[in-house]
């Protein structure tokens, strides 16, 4: 399952799922560092970051939003 | 002669000028020379309703004046169908406006939901840098929804003043820089005749120094404690200048992120400043009619 990082809350991620739902973990169990947005994917007991898939992530949806707004 | 005089007049000129920075610098004075002056006397006619809606750890608040009606954040990812309930039960079938604050999942969650169940008028939010795009599935919904809606998308923009009717909307950020969503907030102030609301979605502290640098007119009737009453926003001095009558706090019920803080809550207290929380509380409505505001809770 993959997940993004929506925010941090002191000690804590606020994670949302492929499917949209939120689970909160302790950010001691995550990558370090890690920023909001990065996509990350549970495997084999850990979360790994996926760098270049947020990065191709951040620029689709960019270029989405720069179409949409005024 | 001139002896005798001079002492008690320096004395008197120490006192005036003393008094006049006094006057100048306390929020609540100038509040009352621009009611005197008229400048936030508009008459209004009818009442503005503003709903804070219970979603628990997320903010969701909707105003109507039976004419206008706006949205003001979703709620969270799973409070989308609630958000739409609540609206649907005040017989509202379109939203001349929503905004979102910032792109974090508790304040844009329902915003998909509310996007495909009724005719949105015009959408605004802040303009994010690249790089602090959300990744998340809950955004990507929502751009999905404005695309396939066809809604009328705008960028929230610091100094922006318009109104909807009776209903002023002002601006003081979104700030030039920030390095994070939460920075990133809308900060807005509504007003209705002599009342106002100030939002303030997560900004924190400081964000809320650059408000205070920029000197704007920050006094409000009713304030939306920033960050769910965290102690990363809500600094003394901005809630010194803001001063409200009321605060109302959106945080869910034993929480796990320790919101509010009790510092917060000391401070608004200080203040004199009625607190109400939709943990404890419920929904939260407030009815105004341009001069003056009444509370119902739903708890």
């Amino acid at each position: 399952m993959k997940y993004s990082v929506d925010r941090f809350e002191s000690d804590k991620a606020v994670l949302i799922n492929e499917l949209g739902e939120s689970v909160v973990i302790d950010i001691a169990i995550l990558p370090n560092p890690l920023n909001e947005g990065d996509l990350l994917e549970f495997e084999n007991g850990e979360y790994k970051l996926l760098k270049e898939e947020t990065v191709d992530k951040r620029k689709e949806l960019h270029n989405r939003i720069k179409r949409i707004f005024k | 002669m001139k002896l005798k005089f001079k002492k008690p007049i320096w004395v008197l000129s120490v006192l005036f000028v003393a008094l006049v920075l006094y006057c100048v610098n306390n929020p609540l004075f100038i509040d009352k020379i621009y009611s005197k002056l008229g400048l936030n006397n508009t008459v209004v006619d009818g009442k503005l309703n503003v709903f804070f809606i219970d979603t628990e750890q997320s903010d969701a608040t909707l105003l109507t004046d039976g004419k206008y009606s706006v949205l003001i954040d979703g709620g969270d990812v799973d409070k989308g169908d609630e958000v739409v309930a609540f609206i649907k039960s005040k017989g509202i079938k379109k939203l001349d406006l929503v905004i979102l604050s910032h792109a974090h999942a508790d304040h844009m969650g329902g915003l998909p939901d509310v996007f495909s169940s009724f005719e949105i008028e015009k959408f605004m939010m802040p303009e994010l840098p690249e790089d602090l795009v959300p990744t998340s599935k809950t955004f990507e919904s929502l751009i999905d929804a404005i695309e396939t809606n066809n809604i009328t998308a705008e960028y929230a923009v610091k100094g922006n003043t318009f109104t909807l009717g009776d209903i002023g909307f002002e601006f003081f950020t979104p700030v030039e820089k920030f390095d994070d969503l939460n920075n990133s907030s809308a900060v807005v102030r509504v007003s209705y005749g002599n009342n106002s609301f100030l939002f303030c979605g997560d900004a924190e502290t400081s964000v809320e120094k650059e408000i205070l640098n920029d000197k704007v007119f920050l006094s409000s009737s009713v304030l939306k404690v920033g960050h769910h009453g965290s102690n990363t926003s809500n600094s003394e001095d901005f809630l010194y200048a803001v001063s409200p009558m009321y605060a109302v706090i959106c945080v869910g019920e034993d929480n796990s992120y320790g919101h509010p803080s009790s510092k917060v809550i000391e401070r608004l207290e200080k203040l004199g400043t009625k607190i109400y929380r939709t943990d404890q509380n419920g929904t939260i409505t407030f009815v105004c009619d341009g001069k003056k505001i009444s509370v119902t809770t739903e708890k």
